[in-house]
Parts: structure tokens; sequence; C-alpha cells
């Protein structure tokens, strides 16, 4: 045995705790899965998403009765295969998700090192301009702006990086707060060193595991919000296929056509979820308080 | 404490000024309202006299003057649809939406506390992991579709429960069940960690020590502990309740606050989304101060600056 112990490779503690989880490696899997689908779309996808064929509409999925072995998660109203659909809508789902959490982190980010790092009038105002943002139900902000601004992928962008910047901010201030009275900024402060240096060069590296972890929650809520917004009518236009669009367009149908709605929510679901799982794992991960109960 | 409770109001006032500037701009940036009130094949003339009487010609900070001086009198003009006044249309639907959301809310009280301290007591045990898993999928289930499955299984498919609309208490079971699914899975959650942080505390062991049995310890030293960040975070869930609202209505044509609003923002009846809006904001902002004062007052041990 203690040569056995002895050749045995040591793999880092994150890989230990990896391999030891049930459910980390499926969610890194699926996720993969997803962003390789999301790239190679156009190769995958054993038809084009928009182009229909009305001999062939509603085909329950291939295993169904009825099911025809060309589309094997069926058909929609308009004839289009699903899986096609679900593969490029897969695409509006990561585009959306990715450049709404770096707007919302790039934004959050900036306000909440200013406003820890300062102090005074300029953090209470911009804190009270978080809590105004905090007042209004999420959905409700994002419908109205999307009203003005109009639908479509980069409005979506926008809105949604508009909406996730508080917890950011509030995560990064309470940090920098902390890190601010700590005896080697002040020895920097001490040596000469410019704000600038010390919040970008110091602080900021010290609150980034924080922040990926904020990151990885806010992307999920982004899938959610942009799959309800196109639910609404209010994301992406309808020519172009996303999840949250092909559960709308199948409500109509849900009494003889089930397929339609259920697959693109289950995409919708398995995404949230194994980023949420992933997410689980990486705070766990960073959170030294942690690690030595996770070694034991 | 009377320092708190001031500072706390002036906060208040200050970001339901912030709110009514935010729903002033939001609507005013969507071009000239006087053109929305029209016939479409009005002419120029026309929309320019209407835009001069009804003061929109006016700099904006004078009609964000008007339209504040006018919102604290509860009056936020007339729908633009209805030609009523839009507050009156918009309280006409609170008890919907208050029915919908309270039941939500205590479905999720009423299942999280055992769940969660059950979990929370047998921590480590199959039952643990199962219910855990059970409120992450909880809580990655798309709102809007998992209201759609209720409608297809348990309307469609088993024919348990009307698919849609109001009526009887059936009518009230699939809404609530959809909107309560994800403050459950939050509920459970919390309250799991706040059992397990609770139950490793040395009046526990004190307890214990004594000899009191398990189900004493449970339910008269941690859950007494335990709940009181619990009713905090409960008390903030209205605010997301009434924003879940806005989709589950929508599914189900339950005639609430959120439908209304959903129908408002795509009909650009301005004065009927003002008005949500603002009393949305205010009643969650109101929600959240009762939450605090509450806070400290269930817990002595807060010391409030």
């Amino acid at each position: 045995m203690i040569i056995g112990a002895s050749s045995r490779i040591q793999y880092p503690r994150w890989l230990r705790r990896l391999l030891r989880s049930y459910a980390v490696l499926p969610a890194f899997a699926y996720l993969l899965l997803v962003v390789i689908v999301t790239v190679l779309a156009p190769q995958l996808a054993p038809h084009a998403p928009d182009q229909g064929d009305i001999a062939s509409r509603l085909l329950p999925p291939a295993w169904a009765e009825g099911g025809s072995a060309a589309h094997w998660l069926g058909t929609d109203a308009l004839g289009r295969d699903i899986l096609s659909r679900l593969i490029f809508g897969a695409r509006v789902s990561m585009i959306v998700g990715v450049a709404g959490t770096l707007l919302g982190a790039a934004i959050g980010i900036a306000v909440g090192l200013i406003a820890g790092y300062r102090g005074g009038w300029l953090d209470d105002l911009l804190m009270r301009v978080a809590d105004v943002q905090l007042a209004f139900p999420f959905i409700l902000l994002a419908i109205a702006l999307l009203v003005v601004l109009g639908a479509g992928i980069g409005n979506l962008v926008i809105v949604l990086g508009l909406s996730a910047w508080v917890t950011f901010a509030r995560v990064t201030r309470g940090q920098v707060l902390a890190l601010r009275e700590l005896e080697y900024v002040e020895a920097l402060h001490a040596l000469g060193a410019g704000d600038a240096r010390i919040l970008l060069r110091t602080i900021l590296p010290n609150v980034a595991s924080a922040l990926i972890v904020v990151a990885s929650f806010a992307f999920a809520e982004m899938v959610l919000a942009e799959a309800a917004l196109s639910f609404l009518g209010l994301g992406v236009p309808p020519s172009t296929p996303s999840w949250g669009g092909m559960v709308a367009e199948g409500r109509d149908y849900i009494v003889f056509a089930w397929w339609v709605i259920t697959f693109p929510g289950l995409a919708i679901a398995a995404t949230v979820l194994s980023v949420n799982i992933v997410g689980d794992w990486v705070r766990d991960a960073l959170d030294t308080r942690l690690t030595s109960e996770g070694a034991a | 404490m009377t320092s708190y409770l001031l500072r706390r109001l002036w906060q208040f006032a200050v970001v339901i000024l912030g709110v009514t500037a935010v729903t002033f701009a939001i609507t005013n940036l969507t071009g000239n309202p006087a053109a929305l009130l029209l016939p479409p094949d009005a002419s120029q003339a026309q929309v320019e006299a209407l835009t001069r009487r009804l003061g929109l010609d006016q700099p904006l900070h004078v009609q964000y003057g008007r339209f504040l001086a006018n919102a604290a009198r509860g009056d936020f003009g007339a729908s633009l649809r209805q030609g009523r006044p839009a507050l009156d249309i918009v309280l006409e639907r609170v008890p919907a939406t208050a029915l919908l959301g309270l039941t939500a809310l205590l479905l999720s009280v009423v299942v999280a506390v055992p769940v969660g301290t059950f979990t929370a007591v047998r921590r480590g045990t199959a039952y643990d992991t199962l219910a855990t898993g059970l409120v992450l999928v909880g809580q990655s289930l798309p709102a809007f579709w998992l209201g759609l499955m209720i409608i297809l299984v348990f309307g469609v498919a088993l024919r348990w429960l009307p698919i849609s609309g109001t009526g009887g208490l059936l009518h009230l079971v699939g809404p609530a069940l959809t909107l309560s699914f994800f403050p459950t899975a939050r509920n459970v959650r919390l309250l799991r960690s706040s059992v397990v942080e609770t139950l490793a505390l040395d009046f526990v062991r004190t307890a214990r020590a004594k000899g009191l049995p398990q189900h004493v310890i449970v339910r008269k030293h941690v859950l007494r502990n335990a709940l009181i960040p619990f009713v905090t975070v409960v008390g903030l869930q209205i605010g997301f309740l009434l924003g879940g609202a806005v989709i589950v209505e929508t599914i189900f044509a339950w005639p609430g606050i959120g439908r209304l609003m959903v129908q408002s923002v795509q009909g650009r009846d301005y004065p009927v989304i003002q008005a949500g809006v603002i009393l949305i904001a205010t009643t969650f902002m109101v929600v959240n101060l009762l939450t605090d004062l509450l806070y400290a007052a269930l817990n002595p041990r807060i010391r409030l600056r």
C-alpha cells in the first residue's frame, strides 16, 4: 500500500474534488456540449433551422408513433426540425448570457471599485442608484426598456447587462471596503502608488475569486431571463430561433404536440442547472474556509 | 432606533424619487404620447395642438415636476385605451395578484420549513442529497415553461385542473404552484443552511448534554433561532413574487397586475404602466423597510448603526 501511495500521481485538490463529485462532471460535459454546438451549429444541425415543410408539420419525435427518422425530436407547427432549431437556439442563449454577464460585470466592478475605494458622497449616490434599480422587479424593467429600445439581440444584451451590474457592484464594494484597510494597501499608499494602480493591480485581483462566482450565477439568470423575454415576444425577433421563442411558438399546440415546448424547456433547464452546479463547485473550491473540511 | 428609523425613511424617500424619475424617463423616451392618443390619420396640426394642450411641449423638468405633483395625489392620468383613471385600473387588479402571491408565499413556507429542517438534521444522508438535488433542479426551471408543463400534465392530460382563467379554488392551484416553485427551492436551501449553522452552536450542545430529546432541541432551541434570518428573506421575496407574477399571470390568464403590465406595455398605455410600476416598486420598498424593522425587533443582537 505504501508503494502504491507514493507512486500515485498527486492531482491538485480542485481536480480531486471535481472527480469525486457526481454532479459536476456531467454538468461540465453538458456545458461543453452546448459550447461546441454553439460554435459548430451549421455543421451539426441536420436541417436549416428556418426551413419549413408544411407536409411534415407537427411530426412527433422519432421514437413516438408516427415519428420520422429524418426529424429526431419532431417538427413544429411550420414543419421546421426541432433539433436543428434547438442547436441554433443555443447560440442566442450563449451569446446573450456571455455578453450580458460581461457588460454587467464591467459596469458593476467599475462602480464597486470606485464606490468602495472613494467612499463618501459618491459611495452614497452610487448605492442609492443601486437601490432604485432593485426596487423595480427585474422583468418589469426589462420589458419597459425593451419596448423603448426594440427587440433584438444587441438590445437584449444591453438590458440584461444593465440589470446585472448591481450584484457585481455590491460584492466588489464590500470586498474593497475590507481590503482598503489592510496594511499592505496602506503600505502601497505610503510608497506613493497611485489610486488606479492600487485598485487595478492590488485590490481587483483579490476580489476576482468572489466575482467569478457572482458571474456564474449571473450567467444562469441571464439564460433564464433571455428565455422569458423571448417567450413574451420581447427578446430576439421570431425569425431567429431561440429556446424561449420556441416554447412561446409551441404554446398554442400544447394540447396535441407536447414535444414542441418540452425539448427547448429541457434545454434551458439543463443549461441553468449545469451552470448552477458548476458555480456552486467553484464557490466551494475557491472558499478557503471550506477547503480544510473538503480535504478531510 | 429612532435615528435608524429616520435614516431608513430618508433613504426610502430618495429611492422613491429615483423610481418616479426612471419611470417618467422610460415612458417619455418612447416618443410623443400625443401621437398615440390620436387616430393614425391625424394631421400634424392636430398632433401639435394636443401636444400643447397636454403640456408635452414644455421642458422635461417642468413636465416631471407636474408628473410628480399629480402622482403624489394618485393622479396618473387616464388610460389611453380605456379612458378611465389609470390608478383605478391598476388597483382593481391588486386583489387577484395579492391572492396569488400570498398563496405562493404560504405554499413555499409550508414546504420549506419541514423539508429544510429535516435535511439539515439528517445532513449527509440520502434524503438530504435527494432534497438538495431537487432544490437545485427547482431553481433551474424557467417559470414560463414550468407553468406550461403543469397545464400540459394536470390540465390537458389528467384533466384535474382548469387550463386558465379564474373561478373556483382549483383555478388558483396551477399559477400558485408555478409561482411558488422557485421561492420554495430557495427557502429550503436557506433554512437548511440556517439550521445547520444553529445546530453547531454551543447552546445546542448544552441542550444535548441536558439530555433533551432531539425533537425538543430542534423545535424549541434550533428552529426559533434559525427562523430569524428566514423570516426576513421571506419578506424580501414579495418583490420576487411581484416580478414572477408577470410571467405566471400571462401564462394562466390570471387577471392580476402582472398581466395588466404586459398588456399595457404591448398596448403602450403609458399612464397605466406608470401607475403600475410605481405602485409595485413602492409596495416592494415598504415591505423591505418593514422586513428590516422586523429583523431588528426579532433579533436584539443586531446593532442598529
